[in-house]
C-alpha cells in the first residue's frame, strides 16, 4: 500500500525535476524581473484569494445543510410521510449533483457557459451595474465583468467553490451531530447551533477547504482563457502565463512559470496550513 | 402569580412489540413559583419519562401540560423550543454537558446569556476559576455543578432537575439542593426527581411515585 | 465522540469570533479587490478614452502585431491593445462564440495565421473585411544541432528512421502541407508515416526541441519565433515543403462584423498592412509582408457613379464611408458629363478611384485609365407612360399614333440618352429614333427629371430606366411600365473599375464587395436592376 504511495510521490517529484531540465534558478530570478511576471504573480494570489474567501463563505453553510439534511434527518422528520420523504430525498440528491456540476463539467464549457450567461439581459445589467460601480470607486478602466479581473474570480470561484462545498460537506458528516442535537434540545437556535457547536469543530475542515479552493483557483485556466481573455498586464494569471510562453514558443518561459506557479502554490499552502492551524497545537488552555 | 406548572391527568405509554406499557397513569401535579418539589421513587419507576413530559421534550399519550397556563404541547416544535429556552432550565441525569466547549460556553449555548450571567452562576456553584476549561477537565461533581448552572443561567421560570445528586458525596449532593433552594426562595419552581433522601429537608412537598401514580409523602418531623 | 478534538474560537465567546472572522474575510475581499485595481495602472483611466479596439491575435503572430500596437498607439494616441491571444482556430472558435450570443465587448480585429478561417468567418458573417497581411511557407524543420539531411518533402516521407510531426487537416499547415504532396503524389506515404498530428503547429516545434520528434512540417516563422525566444538556435530549416510556392500560409486581420469602432479597427489594419508602417514590422520577425493600400490617417477617394445608382448607392457609400473612416467624395452624374470630367481632369489628386458606369460604352471611352472592369448590374430601358394614356402601347412605334407628349434623353450626355438613341436606329426599331425625336417635348440629361416630369403631367411617355420609375414608389401609381423586350439594344450593362493610378487600391476592392455583397444586392433588385456580378457575402 504505502509502496503505491511512495511511487506516486516519486512521479510527482520527477515532474518537478525534470522541469529544472530546462531551467534554472538564473532563469527563474531573471523572470521574477519582468513586471508582466511579476503582475501575473501578484494577480494570481489575489484573485485566488478573493475567490477562495467566496468558496469558503459558500461552501461552509451549504455543506453543513447537505450534512445535516441527510438520508437519515430526512427519513427523522418525513418517515412517516413515504412519499413526501421519497420526494425530499430526491431532491437532496438533485442538489447534490448539480453542485457537482462545475466538477465535472470540461473547463472550456465553463468559460463558454459564463461568458454566455452575461449577455442576457440580467447577465448584461449585471456587467453594467459592476462597470458603473468601478466607475464611482474611481476606476472607470475596468468595463465591467466580461474580459475583466472580476471574470478571473467569477470563473475560478465557479469551480473552486464547487470543491469547498464537498470538503465542508464531509466535514460536517463526520462531526457528531449529538452535541448540536442537545443544544438544540436545551432550547437553542438553529443558527447559535450552528455557529457555536458546529463550525468550531469544522475549523480544520474549512482550512482544508479554503486551501483546495486556493489551489483549484490557481490552477484555474479553460474558463479564464475564455471568459477573461489573456490580455497582458490585464487579465494574465500565472496559468495564462505559461499557456502564452508555450504559445510564443519559449518552452523555457513557459517552464519556468510553471516552476513559479509551483512555488507559489508551496509557499502559500503551507503558509496558510500553518498560519489557521497554528492554534490547534496548544490546544488554547 | 401563575403557576409555574401544571400537570392534569396525563399518563405515559411506551409501545414496543408485545404490546404496550403503561409507566404514568392519570397524574397530576402542580408546581408554584417558590416552590421546590421532589419526586421519589426506584428505577424505571417513570419519574425521567415525567420530567420529560414536562420539560416539553416528550408529549404524553394522554392528559396535559401547562406552563405558567399555557398548553405546551398545543403550540409548535419551534414555540416549544423557545420555552425550553427561556422557561425551563432542565439538568439531565447525564448532563450532555458540550464535550469541546468550555463551561462558560456550555452555559451561554442555549439562550445566549451573557459573559457576565454565565460566570456569575459558575462563581455561585463555586467553579468560577474553572469557566474556561473544558467538561473533560472537571471531576465528576464539578460537572454536575457546571450542568446545574446552565439550568440557571438564563433564569428560567421553571427548573427540572433529574438525579442531580446521582453519584456525588455529600458534601456536593448538599451544594446542588442548597442552589435549587436557594432558586425557588428567589420565587423560582423547581422540580426535582430523585432517590436522595437528604431532599426532604429542601423540597416543599415530596411525592412517591410508584406504579404509575403520584402519592405526597408525609412529612418526618 | 472525539474529546480531543481542539477549540479554535477564543476566550471571547463564540458570537463574537465568528463575527469577527466573517468581518475580517469581509474586509480581506475590500482590500483585495482593492490591490488588484491596483495593480492596474489603466483601471483610473477616465471614460472619457474609453474607445479602445481589442485584438485577438494568433500567438505565432503577436511578436510583430505587438510592435505594431505600440507604433499605432503612439502615432494615434489611440487604445488598440491584444487582449487574447492564442491558436488560430481557437480564436476563430471565440469570435464566432461572441458573435452568436453577442457579447458586447468581444474583439474588434482578429488576427489569424489562417486565411480560410478569416474566409468562413466571412461567410458566417462574423467577420466584415480581411486584410491581407503577410505569408508564411512550410518548411521541415529539424534540431539546430541535427545533422539530419532532408532536401524535400520527397526525403522526408522515405526515411523510415526519421520521426517526423505533421498537424491534423484542420491546422492551415497541415491542409497546406498535404496539399503540396498530393500534387507530388506523396500523400499516401506522408500520412502513412508521420509519428503525430498535433492540433497545434507549436506543439510540435516543442516536441522537435525535447527531442521527442527528429522533424516536423513548420511555418518558417515557427522556426523563427521558437529560435528568438532562445539565446541560442533550437531549430532550423532543413528544406522547403513547397520550393515552387505555390502553396503558401496567408496571415490576415479580419475586422469583426459588429465591431462598435469600425473606423478605428480598420485604421488599425490599414495601418498594419501598409507598406511603410506593416511590412518592415513582419519583415523583422521573418514574415513575407503583403502590402496593401499606402498609409493614410484619412484617405480621399473621389469616386464617379452614373445618376442610375443614386437610389440604391448613395445611402450605402455614406455608410461605406463611415464604417471605413475615410472620405469619400462622389458624384453622381449622368455618365456623358461624368467621361468628359474624366478626359478633363488635369490634377491627378482629383481623378477619381474607382468608376461606375451606367452602360460599358461609357466606360470603354475611358477604359486605357481604369483597370479590367467587373460587370455589376443592367438595367433595362422601358417606356414609361402616363396610366391613362397607356392603352394600346405595346411598341415604341404606338406612340407616335396619338398626340403624346414624349420626353427622352440626351444622347451626349447620358447613357440613357445614348441607348436610346441605339435602341431606336437599329433593328427593329430602325428610323424610329429621328421620329421620335422630331415628337419629343423635352431632351434632358438625365432620367429621373423625365421621371418628375410624367409624375408632373408635363410628358405621357419617355424613355427612361426601369429603375428610374421604381425609385420612387409613389411613381408607381400614375406610371405604367412597358417593356421593351425585342431588342437586344434595350439592355444597359454596368461596370465597375478601378483606376490604374489609385492609391487605395484594396479600399476599392472593399468598396466593390460592399456594392456586389448580397445586402446591396436587394436594394439593387427592389430598384429594378438585374444583377450581373457574381455575389460576395
Amino acid at each position: 500500500m504505502s509502496g503505491l504511495g511512495g511511487l506516486y510521490l516519486v512521479l510527482i517529484i520527477l515532474l518537478v525535476v525534470v522541469d529544472f531540465q530546462y531551467a534554472s534558478w538564473s532563469d527563474i530570478r531573471e523572470s521574477l524581473s519582468d513586471e508582466r511576471v511579476v503582475f501575473s504573480i501578484y494577480l494570481s494570489l489575489i484573485t485566488c484569494s478573493l475567490a477562495a474567501i467566496l468558496s469558503i463563505w459558500v461552501a461552509v453553510p451549504t455543506g453543513y445543510v447537505l450534512a445535516r439534511l441527510g438520508r437519515d434527518a430526512i427519513q427523522r422528520h418525513l418517515g412517516q410521510k413515504p412519499w413526501l420523504n421519497r420526494l425530499a430525498q430526491f431532491l437532496r440528491h438533485l442538489v447534490d449533483t448539480i453542485l457537482d456540476i462545475p466538477i465535472v463539467l470540461p473547463p472550456l464549457v465553463v468559460g463558454i457557459s459564463l461568458l454566455v450567461l452575461f449577455q442576457t439581459p440580467v447577465g448584461r445589467s449585471i456587467d453594467h451595474a459592476t462597470q458603473s460601480f468601478f466607475s464611482w470607486a474611481g476606476f472607470p478602466g475596468i468595463r465591467g465583468i466580461t474580459y475583466e479581473i472580476p471574470a478571473i474570480i467569477l470563473a475560478q470561484f465557479t469551480v473552486a467553490a464547487a470543491f469547498a462545498i464537498r470538503t465542508m460537506r464531509n466535514t460536517f458528516e463526520q462531526i457528531d451531530d449529538r452535541p448540536e442535537l442537545v443544544a438544540l434540545t436545551l432550547g437553542a437556535r438553529r443558527f447559535r447551533v450552528f455557529h457555536s457547536v458546529a463550525l468550531p469543530q469544522a475549523w480544520p475542515g474549512t482550512v482544508a477547504a479554503f486551501t483546495l479552493a486556493w489551489a483549484r483557483s490557481l490552477g484555474e485556466f479553460g474558463p479564464i482563457l475564455i471568459f477573461a481573455g489573456t490580455a497582458r498586464m490585464k487579465t494574465e494569471v500565472l496559468s495564462t502565463t505559461v499557456y502564452l510562453n508555450f504559445q510564443f514558443g519559449n518552452l523555457r518561459g513557459a517552464v519556468v512559470a510553471s516552476l513559479i506557479l509551483i512555488s507559489v502554490a508551496v509557499v502559500v499552502l503551507v503558509a496558510t496550513r500553518l498560519l489557521l492551524l497554528s492554534g490547534q497545537k496548544g490546544g488554547l488552555r | 402569580m401563575k403557576t409555574a406548572l401544571t400537570i392534569t391527568n396525563l399518563s405515559h405509554q411506551y409501545a414496543n412489540a408485545a404490546g404496550t406499557r403503561a409507566v404514568l397513569d392519570h397524574v397530576d401535579l402542580s408546581v408554584q413559583p417558590g416552590q421546590m418539589i421532589g419526586v421519589f421513587g426506584d428505577s424505571g419507576a417513570g419519574k425521567t419519562t415525567l420530567l420529560l413530559n414536562c420539560g416539553t421534550m416528550l408529549k404524553p399519550t394522554e392528559g396535559d401540560v401547562e406552563i405558567q397556563g399555557l398548553p405546551v404541547y398545543d403550540v409548535t416544535a419551534g414555540e416549544r423550543a423557545q420555552i425550553r429556552a427561556h422557561k425551563i432550565g432542565y439538568l439531565f441525569q447525564t448532563l450532555q454537558l458540550i464535550p469541546y466547549l468550555t463551561l462558560q460556553e456550555n452555559l451561554r449555548l442555549p439562550s445566549g446569556s451573557s459573559v457576565g450571567a454565565a460566570d456569575t452562576w459558575l462563581d455561585r456553584v463555586g467553579l468560577g476559576d474553572w469557566a474556561q476549561h473544558k467538561p473533560d477537565a472537571l471531576s465528576h461533581g464539578q460537572r454536575q455543578r457546571g450542568a446545574l448552572a446552565r439550568a440557571l443561567v438564563h433564569q428560567p421560570e421553571l427548573v427540572i432537575a433529574d438525579e442531580p445528586t446521582g453519584n456525588l458525596d455529600r458534601k456536593n449532593g448538599e451544594l446542588v439542593f442548597r442552589v435549587l433552594r436557594d432558586f425557588a426562595d428567589s420565587g423560582g419552581a423547581v422540580l426535582v426527581a430523585s432517590h436522595d433522601d437528604s431532599i426532604e429537608a429542601y423540597a416543599d412537598r415530596c411525592f412517591d411515585l410508584q406504579d404509575g401514580s403520584l402519592t405526597e409523602k408525609s412529612r418526618q418531623p | 465522540m472525539n474529546h480531543s478534538r481542539p477549540n479554535c474560537f477564543g476566550k471571547r465567546g463564540q458570537t463574537s469570533v465568528a463575527l469577527i472572522i466573517g468581518l475580517a474575510s469581509l474586509i480581506a475581499i475590500i482590500l483585495l479587490m482593492f490591490m488588484a485595481l491596483r495593480l492596474r495602472p489603466d483601471a483610473r483611466r477616465t471614460s472619457s478614452d474609453n474607445i479602445n479596439i481589442r485584438v485577438y491575435c494568433a500567438a505565432g503572430i503577436a511578436r510583430p502585431v505587438e510592435q505594431l500596437v505600440n507604433d499605432f498607439n503612439n502615432l494615434m494616441g489611440s487604445n488598440v491593445e491584444i487582449v487574447r491571444t492564442g491558436g488560430s482556430g481557437e480564436l476563430a472558435g471565440q469570435v464566432a462564440t461572441e458573435f452568436q450570443s453577442g457579447v458586447e465587448r468581444g474583439a474588434d480585429i482578429v488576427i489569424l495565421a489562417d486565411d480560410l478561417l478569416l474566409e468562413n468567418g466571412q461567410k458566417e458573417k462574423y467577420i466584415r473585411e480581411i486584410f491581407p497581411a503577410a505569408v508564411q511557407k512550410p518548411v521541415i524543420a529539424i534540431a539546430a544541432d541535427s545533422d539530419l539531411r532532408i532536401d524535400n518533402l520527397a526525403d522526408l516521407v522515405d526515411r523510415q528512421d526519421i520521426a517526423y510531426g505533421l498537424t491534423s487537416k484542420r491546422a492551415a499547415i497541415g491542409k497546406l502541407a498535404r496539399a503540396v504532396a498530393q500534387r507530388d503524389n506523396l500523400l499516401e506515404p506522408l500520412e502513412a508515416n508521420r509519428k503525430t498530428d498535433a492540433e497545434n503547429v507549436m506543439t510540435l516545434a516543442q516536441a522537435l526541441v525535447t527531442g521527442s520528434l527528429d522533424a516536423a512540417v513548420l511555418w518558417d516563422t515557427t522556426v523563427n519565433q521558437v529560435n528568438q525566444a532562445s539565446e541560442q538556435p533550437l531549430l532550423k530549416v532543413a528544406a522547403y515543403v513547397d520550393p515552387r510556392d505555390e502553396f503558401t500560409g496567408n496571415v490576415g486581420m479580419g475586422v469583426v462584423s459588429t465591431t462598435k469602432h469600425p473606423a478605428l479597427a480598420i485604421q488599425f489594419a490599414r495601418f498594419a498592412t501598409a507598406p511603410e508602417t506593416g511590412s518592415p514590422a513582419f519583415g523583422r520577425y521573418g514574415f513575407s509582408a503583403q502590402p496593401g493600400d499606402h498609409w493614410e490617417e484619412v484617405p480621399e477617394i473621389h469616386l464617379f457613379i452614373g445618376s442610375m445608382f443614386t437610389p440604391v448607392l448613395e445611402e450605402r457609400v455614406r455608410r461605406f464611408a463611415k464604417r471605413q473612416g475615410v472620405n469619400i467624395y462622389s458624384r453622381w452624374e449622368g455618365c456623358g458629363k461624368l467621361v468628359a470630367s474624366i478626359n478633363s481632369i488635369e490634377d491627378p489628386e482629383l481623378f477619381p478611384d474607382a468608376f461606375l458606369a451606367c452602360d460599358f460604352r461609357f466606360l470603354e471611352q475611358v477604359q486605357d485609365r481604369f483597370e479590367a472592369p467587373v460587370t455589376v448590374s443592367s438595367n433595362e430601358i422601358v417606356m414609361a407612360v402616363q396610366s391613362a394614356q397607356a392603352k394600346g402601347i405595346k411598341n415604341p412605334s404606338d406612340l407616335l399614333t396619338g398626340t403624346l407628349r414624349i420626353g427622352i434623353c440626351e444622347p451626349e450626355q447620358s447613357a440613357l440618352g445614348w441607348l436610346t438613341r441605339e435602341l431606336l436606329s437599329s433593328p427593329p426599331y430602325d428610323g424610329l429614333y429621328e421620329q421620335i425625336k422630331n415628337r419629343s417635348a423635352v431632351t434632358v440629361d438625365v432620367g429621373p427629371t423625365l421621371v418628375s416630369q410624367l409624375m408632373a403631367g408635363g410628358l405621357d411617355a419617355a424613355f427612361v430606366y426601369r429603375s428610374n420609375v421604381m425609385a420612387d414608389p409613389q411613381s408607381m401609381q400614375h406610371i405604367e411600365i412597358i417593356p421593351i423586350s425585342r431588342s437586344e439594344n434595350s439592355k444597359a450593362v454596368q461596370p465597375w473599375a478601378i483606376s490604374k493610378t489609385t492609391k487605395n487600391p484594396q479600399l476599392m476592392q472593399r468598396l466593390l464587395e460592399m456594392i456586389i455583397s448580397s445586402d446591396t444586392i436587394s436594394g439593387f433588385e427592389k430598384a429594378g436592376f438585374r444583377v450581373e456580378a457574381p455575389l460576395t457575402d
